[in-house]
């Protein structure tokens, strides 16, 4: 055989090669960016549990304070009152309630310190042991929804695996981000 | 705590003296039968000689074996009363068994080892601090080897001490933390999990079944403890949150509870003593195994 066509021989197995190899490498691209998304979504939907199980939580705490400080009763109402976000709300919309159940639980501490024999109930105790532990549950949801995040923006953003994500239309998402409260100094008064 | 220490030290010396009588006599005994044998080899056989060296063979036996008779004494002496007194002291109501320990099936619960082909354990304390109980052994893990001319010999591959701690709560999910050393499969279809902590990451693989349960756990705080344990022991450390069980699993060759008769008792090796004794303490306060997070009662289905 002529050493020409052996060349082109060569040379088209190399160019299929080539276009086999960026073909497979985009497809795996794809698939990982689509499963970032969906571990995204899913980390997501824990932070959705922790923040209704909060604010359920918080609903409960109230109609136990009302029984007994009936003049806060229409403060406390007012607490409860807020609108809960949606399924497809944005991360700063839950964050912003969750900045406002904070601040209805603090609200009913408040109430609390006045009425001493509250704390001492069985069931308001153990409301409060609930409310504690939902609070680590949506620490550790938060931190679980970052880590993907973090992992997920970190693709959509480096080269070369920023390209496929302009491609298929995959987005950086945005953090979960502490209370703003919580960033602020802490103030210590006597 | 001065008196005790120098009464044990008391007892330790008379004891030492009697060893080193028995010791002196069967090294006598040995050289004067080594002399024996040379003078049997450069002079031809003497029967008085064949007989004195055979009396002193015997010396040798009885007073090798009253020596390390001593030694044993002091031993078991050291671990049931020195050891126990001091376990007592800072675990009231505890139990400590030197002869008895883990049992094998506890000890492969976390998946941590193979399964071995020989197992002891010793060394077996059981206490508990406010509502978390412990227990802790010594381990030796040995795999069984036949070379091609078919000799059997017992290999170590794993040895050090191991601990379980139980609290009030009950985890639907296993996080397991494991120094990075080879490879891992687990029975539970444990997935890797990486949590934020670059340096946490870099010593260590997280496995666990359910991510949210791992963050849950694993809090930064947490993170830096298990990083500063680790360093506190030579070996390899793994963790293991099953269930309402803390298993813990240190890898390091070594055997607790040592002491030797000629060792002195005195107010630095039993510091030493009770700083391994608090080991099981400093895990229970490093992780907060006291805390509320452990023993509430909490009727929670996400962890």
């Amino acid at each position: 055989m002529e050493p020409i066509y052996i060349f082109l021989i060569v040379l088209a197995a190399v160019l299929v090669l080539l276009i086999v190899i960026v073909v497979s490498w985009y497809i795996r691209t794809m698939n990982k960016l689509r499963q970032m998304c969906e571990k995204v979504d899913e980390s997501e939907s824990g932070i959705d549990v922790a923040l209704t199980k909060r604010f359920d939580l918080l609903t409960k705490e109230v109609a136990v304070v009302k029984g007994v400080a009936k003049h806060e009763a229409e403060t406390l109402e007012k607490v409860i009152a807020m609108r809960q976000p949606n399924k497809g709300a944005s991360m700063q919309e839950k964050s912003e309630f969750a900045s406002q159940v904070t601040k209805a639980f603090d609200s009913i501490n408040v109430v609390m310190e006045r009425y001493p024999e509250l704390k001492a109930t069985a069931n308001f105790s153990q409301l409060q042991n609930q409310v504690f532990d939902v609070e680590e549950q949506l620490q550790a949801a938060r931190r679980v929804y970052n880590a993907n995040v973090r992992e997920l923006n970190q693709l959509v953003v480096m080269f070369p695996s920023s390209f496929v994500a302009r491609r298929i239309g995959v987005e950086k998402r945005e953090y979960f981000e502490a209370e703003a409260k919580k960033r602020e100094d802490v103030k210590i008064e006597f | 705590m001065d008196e005790i220490i120098e009464k044990y030290e008391a007892l330790r010396l008379s004891r030492v003296k009697r060893a080193r009588i028995f010791q002196i006599i069967f090294i006598a005994a040995i050289v004067v039968t080594t002399i024996c044998f040379i003078t049997t080899i450069i002079m031809g056989g003497n029967t008085l000689v064949s007989i004195f060296a055979g009396i002193n063979i015997v010396l040798f036996i009885i007073f090798i074996s009253l020596f390390l008779t001593e030694k044993r004494k002091w031993y078991r002496f050291f671990k049931t009363t020195i050891v126990k007194d001091l376990i007592q002291a800072k675990y009231p109501g505890s139990v400590f068994n030197p002869d008895a320990g883990i049992d094998l099936n506890t000890l492969m619960k976390p998946e941590f080892f193979a399964r071995p082909d020989r197992y002891y354990s010793n060394d077996l304390l059981v206490a508990g601090i406010d509502s978390t109980s412990f227990t802790m052994s010594d381990y030796v893990l040995q795999k069984r080897h036949e070379d091609k001319d078919g000799h059997i010999t017992y290999q170590t591959y794993a040895e050090g001490r191991f601990f379980d701690f139980h609290f009030n709560r009950d985890f639907k999910n296993t996080v397991r933390v494991i120094e990075k050393q080879g490879f891992f499969t687990f029975g539970d279809k444990s997935k890797r999990v990486e949590l934020e902590s670059v340096d946490f990451n870099k010593k260590f693989n997280t496995f666990a079944t359910d991510e949210l349960t791992a963050f849950y756990i694993l809090t930064p705080q947490v993170q830096e403890e298990m990083l500063r344990l680790e360093s506190c022991f030579k070996g390899n450390i793994m963790f293991c949150f099953n269930v309402d069980h803390l298993y813990i699993a240190v890898n390091d060759g070594k055997d607790s509870f040592v002491s030797d008769l000629f060792k002195p008792v005195s107010k630095e090796n039993i510091s030493k003593l009770v700083e391994e004794i608090e080991i099981p303490l400093n895990f229970i306060n490093a992780l907060k195994l006291n805390r509320e997070k452990y023993s509430r009662d909490i009727d929670n289905d996400a962890i």
